[in-house]
């Protein structure tokens, strides 16, 4: 076996089905490293499926790699991830069995061919939510009016990053509910592609976000052919804008006013024209608002209007604070809400922080605060606060002054943890006697002796959420003395740790859309893509693009119900 | 050895230790490695070509390809590309009574025609392997390739605890 290098042992590999390769994958490291790291690159065609029960479910948390080796195709799927495939339309009548459950799929740099692309359509009655990241779709010499656009009649969501707009052509009517669009290379072929969308989706949209780089963004708000769009959700990020650029802003001003009445949500990341910020505080009522607390707009007219919003609720500063008058002033005017979440506030001396949490302290109809951290302001009450996120665990001090006087609180979770928590636990337990809830997001494992206590003092405590720890998991006597106390634990990974903590990003959630982070970090254009991938066929086979005409009859050609061939073709 | 045509002219190879083979122009075709090189002198040439080292096969081996390739060098090869699409699993009888032979000469096999770029052989044998660790336990998957077992204990229970969550209910 010696003889063999990595590459014959991963051809051998690729002939094996998922329980045979698991087994194979215990026989030695060396074997177990091949197959674990090589599971996703085997084939040009990566496709994992997840089994239908796939989710981060608390208590069993694994890997997509692990999945990608052990797919079992027995079952009914509900997930799949396409990534850095090729597809061409042959391919896609194999999977056609398993899409035909699907609820979500995910496209990751992929190349599509336009044919493939519509069997994919076609496939997919039950899909729910589609996620597009980083894919072309290649051209081929179709005439337009092949062009014809696919029902997908399931779609409730789907997300758009980067990838050709073409995409977006193809999908004729859906129940599409949310719309969430990042792209930097917002073009004029963008503009016309969305704006047709909108108007086909309009009267069942309820949420859109918008992260790009152009002002011809506005463009599309046209308030008459979308006359039927009724949101309850709005984001809107500009990134990299020159502001001299903007055209058509006034368009969005009578597009929002027409949302008024079902506009619940507004979100930005970015700094907005003025028109626009006027138009959200003086002519809207929005119960809950995100705003950059490094672009905090600093005009008079924006508070005066803010003043006369009732409706406000809930206010999310992403981003690092950048003058803390702002803020203060505007926790002044928001005395009512019910949900503050702060995401930093570093750059403050320690008493511009005192004095934002003083201000925080007085905000008497606060229920749910997620702060950074905590400041030593002894005797502190929230008499209504029933939830409390705390990025930072730094000292004993100030989170014990604080909590201990928190008596309603039902929920508590510290995500980053630096020291020792177990004795001020212990202290802060002994007056939270409502306690329901208590989260960690780093690795702490409660004491037996700890479990005991709160087990005394917290009589309502139910659930204990904890990071999952590989180097020093939790033993079997402090689950027995959990399970004596009636208490629920849950341990997930640190990615859902992320999920449970960052809860702030209403709209784009990032998380659940965790690809589409991935490529909001990178610096890579559409146009990029674009060449590179133009550089890269250069070099190949051109066969694989030589498509005939797109013909749906021929499809009984590619059935495989056999699942051991199946599997063949998967490994 | 097939009685020489002019439309199909007699080649030599040559054994990383020195033995010299003879087989037909169509046979060694079938090696994609060869082919290329071939190409590269000529159609005309190849009746003044000398005999091409194989610096990376034993006799042994060579013997066992050349075998394989005059058995097949009237079929058509398959590409690599449509092997890695292959889903059915019928094997020619004769094949099948080809690869009956020890493993350390199919591990031979597997590196010389993945060399040579014989894809239709290095999918035989390469498939060979895996039928024979297919629905067999790690130990004896173990046992009959000679492998050493280089978990710890407290490993190998982290694997298999990783790993449970993909039984079969």
């Amino acid at each position: 076996m010696d003889k063999l290098n990595e590459y014959n042992l991963l051809d051998i590999f690729s002939y094996l089905d998922g329980e045979s390769l698991k087994k194979a994958s215990l026989v030695n490291k060396s074997w177990n490293r091949i197959i674990s790291s090589n599971a996703a690159t085997m084939k040009k065609l990566k496709l994992s499926i997840f089994p239908e029960d796939y989710k981060f479910n608390k208590k069993r948390a694994f890997s997509k790699k692990q999945l990608e080796v052990f797919t079992m195709l027995k079952r009914k799927y509900k997930n799949a991830i396409l990534d850095e495939a090729r597809i061409n339309r042959n391919i896609i009548p194999k999977f056609k069995n398993q899409f035909k459950y699907l609820c979500q799929l995910e496209i990751i740099n992929c190349e599509l061919t336009e044919a493939a692309y519509k069997r994919l359509l076609i496939s997919l009655v039950t899909l729910e939510k589609l996620i597009m990241v980083d894919s072309i779709l290649l051209s081929t010499n179709a005439k337009e009016s092949d062009k014809h656009s696919i029902e997908l009649p399931s779609l409730k969501s789907l997300v758009f990053a980067n990838s050709s707009w073409r995409f977006i052509q193809y999908i004729g009517k859906t129940k599409l509910q949310v719309l969430k669009i990042h792209h930097n290379l917002f073009n004029e072929i963008g503009v016309n592609s969305v704006k047709q969308f909108l108007v086909q989706q309009s009267s069942t949209l309820k949420e859109l976000a918008f992260r790009v780089n152009s002002a011809s963004i506005f463009k599309i708000f046209d308030s008459n052919e979308l006359k039927e769009l009724r949101l309850s959700q709005f984001a809107l990020t500009l990134f990299d804008l020159n502001q001299n650029t903007l055209q058509s802003v006034d368009n969005i001003s009578d597009f929002l006013v027409l949302q008024k009445e079902s506009l619940q949500h507004f979100e930005t990341g970015s700094s907005l024209p003025e028109t626009i910020y006027e138009c959200i505080f003086s002519k809207l009522q929005v119960k809950s608002l995100t705003l950059p607390a490094n672009f905090l707009p600093n005009q008079l007219l924006f508070y005066n209007a803010i003043r006369r919003n009732e409706h406000l609720k809930k206010l999310v500063l992403l981003n690092e604070l950048k003058e803390e008058n702002v803020l203060i002033g505007m926790l002044d005017l928001f005395n009512k809400i019910e949900e503050l979440y702060i995401q930093h506030m570093r750059l403050f001396e320690h008493e511009v922080c005192e004095r934002i949490f003083q201000k925080i302290v007085d905000l008497n109809h606060l229920k749910i605060l997620k702060i950074p951290f905590l400041f030593p302001s002894a005797e502190a009450t929230i008499p209504t606060l029933k939830t409390l996120q705390i990025e930072e665990f730094v000292e004993s001090q100030s989170f014990e002054n604080f909590v201990i006087n928190q008596r309603n609180l039902e929920n508590l979770a510290v995500k980053w943890i630096d020291g020792d928590l177990t004795e001020s636990i212990e202290t802060v337990s002994a007056q939270l006697h409502l306690l329901k809830k208590l989260s960690f997001g780093s690795e702490f494992i409660p004491t037996i002796r700890l479990i005991e206590v709160l087990r005394n003092n917290c009589p309502k405590l139910r659930v204990i959420e904890l990071l999952k720890n590989e180097a020093e998991p939790i033993t079997e006597e402090v689950l027995r003395v959990m399970n004596e106390s009636m208490l629920h634990v849950y341990t997930y990974s640190s990615v859902n740790a992320m999920k449970i903590f960052d809860e702030c990003k209403t709209v784009w959630d990032f998380e659940e859309d965790n690809y589409a982070i991935a490529s909001l970090n990178t610096d890579m254009t559409m146009q990029n893509i674009v060449n590179e991938f133009e550089d890269e066929t250069d070099n190949e086979d051109m066969d694989f693009y030589d498509e005939d005409d797109f013909d749906f009859d021929d499809d009984d050609n590619f059935d495989f119900d056999d699942i051991e061939d199946f599997e063949m073709f998967m490994f | 050895m097939d009685i020489d045509r002019p439309s199909d002219p007699q080649v030599s190879v040559v054994s990383s230790d020195g033995t010299m083979f003879h087989t037909t122009l169509k046979s060694i075709l079938l090696s994609g490695t060869i082919k290329d090189m071939i190409e590269h002198i000529g159609e005309g040439g190849v009746e003044n070509m000398g005999a091409i080292p194989l610096q990376n096969v034993d006799s042994k081996t060579l013997e066992i390809v050349i075998k394989w390739i005059e058995h097949h060098k009237d079929n058509i090869q398959p590409t690599s590309e449509e092997i890695k699409d292959k889903t059915a699993d019928f094997i020619d009888p004769w094949d099948e009574n080809f690869l009956e032979m020890d493993l350390d000469k199919l591990y031979n096999l597997i590196t010389a025609a993945n060399y040579l770029n014989i894809p239709q052989l290095l999918w035989l044998s390469t498939r060979k392997i895996a039928m024979l660790i297919k629905n067999r336990t790690p130990q004896e998957i173990r046992s009959l390739f000679n492998i050493e077992d280089d978990w710890t204990p407290q490993e190998i229970e982290a694997v298999q605890k990783e790993n449970q969550w993909c039984e079969e209910k």
